[in-house]
């Protein structure tokens, strides 16, 4: 494999897949080149037991949810009520995911080369994103709020005052380490958002 | 004559013009950026123009449609990475030319045969989206449209998951999120959970987002590495010269019919045509043996097919309501939002509709390719933004393009939550696009099913025989049956291949 193609066992297992499901009899003569090993996801019998038995424990309690249902009215003859189209795909629902679970269970674990392995760093960057943004949304419905300083009160719009942080906090955690790049990035993007949706179109930021 | 009129007339609004020229940026740079799909660009871009006029909405997301078809050919060619999904067969070709020095020959070629592409097949819309519609109008009953549906739905989930099973829960869970709200025929809550906003039913919106674009960005931000790829930068000649002129020619047919066939299948996308398009051009060519290596004629092949798709794609979205692909699955979304119901009735009552939507893509295609032969050199550029800005970018438009649908807080939280399963689906091996045709079509199947019922008398046998009925209800089966048969055969062929290998002494 050349340098070039290292790391791209997404790409290279898109190749696969789509060849595959397109033109079988075509498969054999589209390239396909391997994908790279050390960044491509594992195979994982246990995660798909456990996907399979969520599956099939949510699909059976949405069967009981749909005969829950409370019906105002009989239904017409000839007429569907409302229970009538989710209980089919409950039914639906528990058939496939109990063929699933069968699957699962006697076949080796489905490939995984379409998706790249989870790097440890990345679990923490995401859980930390997640908790910033949910801090910035929690800042922001306040919609505003005033600040008393050397006796003046000063009044802010919690989007224009939140947004310039969360931009800068998670352009730093993505990897930027230019405090001047980070800045501008923050007030322009956030000017530019606030003047074309706030302003121009009207939104309620 | 008159509605002709009318859908030129649409189209000189300026302020069609100027979501033209916003979708065709947009569109530009999602193609150009590995990882943003059209279909999340899409998506993204929804929020924005709920508040536009219907032409001016399809003037933004048609036009990011066409321009990420563009777009999406410079990473294939200069990093081996497809922009979206249309371009994989592009890399085939495109990159090995790269490698040899001749990626600006091999950018023109792309962008020659996409908009070559994208012209024919927008022949193929103008010339028959009336007629099927018409025809569909006239043939199709409440039992006809609910085998149609089905049918589209079999043919998505059966092409868009490694696993059949997956594909199929995969739908099945977007079907059962179409349920949420109230029951129209009686008035009936259904898993409302006695919240107020959901008695509308979910917002559609907010999902996609969540789906396709905080779940895309958050499985980036789980497998970001630092190696980063630094794409060619020795471009090389840009113009063919005439004997590259004409080489074009054969592959550009060959795989242009492919494209437009592919198109035509329910939920098949740029992708599989490209494959397709790619080999079968192969097959033709007087030089087989420089498929893969750097072909001229395989760069052509492959974007021709994977843009002849677009207006048969269109056709059956806007004809039958079935959607093309995940693109278009996002489009009758926000269509629905404008009122505008694409299925059979449409073009009946509104016929200068396919008037605006050709005018459209046609502009745009004109624009895109004037933007990627003049400026190509200034997109091959984009390919050196850092990913922190992009990623950044891309969290704040969703959380902003989310909350413009609604002004509430809480469509923002529907949307993160939408994003945190879509990324545990995505990593546990389950497709997105299922999800969303289900969410689209369960209803309608619902709808028409309860109808055709009604008619029946409640004698479901009456309606699985009707001919057109059976025909469709046939190809869903067939649509689930060939991958089957198709990777058991693989899998015994690949079985039979190893014990060759074992048995034959070295």
């Amino acid at each position: 494999m050349s340098p070039h193609n290292k790391g791209h066992g997404r790409k290279a297992a898109a190749v696969e897949d789509s060849s595959t499901a397109a033109a079988s009899s075509e498969a054999d003569s589209i390239p396909a080149p391997a994908a790279d090993d050390e960044y491509v996801a594992r195979p994982s019998k246990r995660m798909e037991v456990t996907i399979a038995l969520v599956a099939l424990v949510a699909t059976v309690l949405f069967f009981f949810a749909a005969q829950g249902i409370e019906l105002r009215r009989e239904a017409a003859p000839g007429q569907i009520d409302a229970r009538f189209w989710p209980t089919i795909l409950a039914l639906l629902g528990i058939a496939l995911s109990t063929s699933r679970l069968i699957v699962v269970l006697t076949r080796p674990a489905d490939s995984r080369v379409d998706l790249e392995v989870v790097q440890r760093r990345g679990v923490a960057g995401l859980l930390i994103a997640i908790v910033l943004t949910i801090v910035y949304i929690a800042v922001w419905s306040a919609k505003s709020f005033s600040l008393h300083l050397f006796g003046y009160v000063f009044g802010f719009n919690a989007f224009v005052f939140a947004t310039p942080f969360y931009l800068a906090a998670l352009l730093y955690l993505f990897g930027s380490r230019s405090w001047k790049a980070i800045i501008i990035y923050a007030i322009v993007t956030t000017a530019f958002i606030y003047l074309v949706f706030g302003q121009l179109l009207r939104i309620a930021l | 004559m008159n509605d002709l009129l009318i859908g030129i007339e649409s189209l000189l609004d300026p302020a069609v013009m100027l979501s033209m020229l916003l979708g065709l940026v947009l569109g530009l740079l999602v193609g150009a950026f590995p990882g943003i799909t059209a279909t999340m660009a899409v998506a993204l871009a929804a929020g924005f123009t709920l508040t536009l006029e219907p032409v001016q909405g399809l003037a933004v997301l048609l036009t990011i449609y066409v321009a990420a078809n563009f777009g999406d050919r410079v990473p294939a060619i200069l990093v081996n990475t497809p922009g979206t999904p249309a371009s994989i067969a592009t890399t085939f070709d495109g990159y090995p030319m790269a490698k040899q020095g001749r990626a600006g020959l091999a950018l023109t070629i792309s962008a020659i045969g996409s908009a070559i592409g994208i012209f024919a097949s927008l022949v193929l819309f103008a010339a028959f989206a009336i007629p099927l519609a018409t025809i569909a109008n006239r043939l199709f009953g409440p039992a006809e449209m609910f085998a149609l549906v089905v049918f589209g739905l079999t043919v998505m989930v059966s092409i868009s998951s490694h696993s059949l099973l997956k594909g199929l829960l995969a739908g099945a869970l977007g079907l059962i999120i179409g349920t949420i709200g109230t029951y129209a025929i009686t008035n009936d809550e259904r898993f409302t959970l006695g919240i107020t906003d959901l008695r509308d039913g979910y917002n559609f919106i907010a999902l996609i987002i969540g789906l396709f674009g905080i779940a895309e960005l958050f499985d980036q931000l789980l497998t970001a590495r630092k190696n980063r790829i630094k794409p060619i930068s020795r471009l090389g000649r840009w113009w063919p010269n005439k004997s590259e002129f004409k080489q074009m020619g054969r592959p550009m047919a060959v795989s242009g019919a492919v494209g437009l066939g592919v198109g035509l299948v329910p939920a098949a996308g740029g992708d599989i045509a490209g494959l397709i398009g790619w080999d079968r051009a192969k097959a033709v060519s007087k030089n087989p043996e420089q498929f893969g290596k750097g072909s001229l004629e395989g760069v052509t092949a492959s974007d021709t097919a994977s843009s002849a798709t677009l207006g048969g794609s269109l056709t059956t979205t806007m004809a039958l309501g079935v959607p093309g692909d995940s693109v278009m699955a996002v489009m009758i979304g926000s269509m629905m939002i404008w009122g505008i119901s694409p299925g059979p009735g449409l073009f009946t009552s509104r016929p200068d509709l396919v008037v605006s939507i050709t005018g459209i893509m046609l502009i745009a295609t004109v624009l895109s390719l004037g933007v990627s032969l003049l400026r190509m050199r200034g997109m091959v550029k984009l390919l050196d933004v850092p990913n922190h800005y992009l990623w950044a970018t891309i969290l704040i438009f969703c959380i902003i393009g989310t909350y413009a649908t609604t002004n509430n807080i809480a469509t923002v939280i529907m949307m993160l939550v939408a994003g945190v399963v879509g990324v545990v689906l995505k990593r546990t091996g389950f497709p997105a696009g299922p999800i969303v045709l289900g969410m689209l079509l369960g209803p309608l199947a619902e709808k028409e099913l309860g109808r055709a019922l009604l008619i029946a008398g409640g004698d479901f046998g009456e309606i699985v025989t009707r001919p057109l009925t059976a025909l469709l209800l046939g190809l869903a089966l067939v649509s689930l049956a060939v991958p089957l048969i198709r990777r058991m055969r693989t899998k015994s062929k690949s079985r039979k291949d190893s014990a060759t290998k074992v048995d034959t002494p070295a």
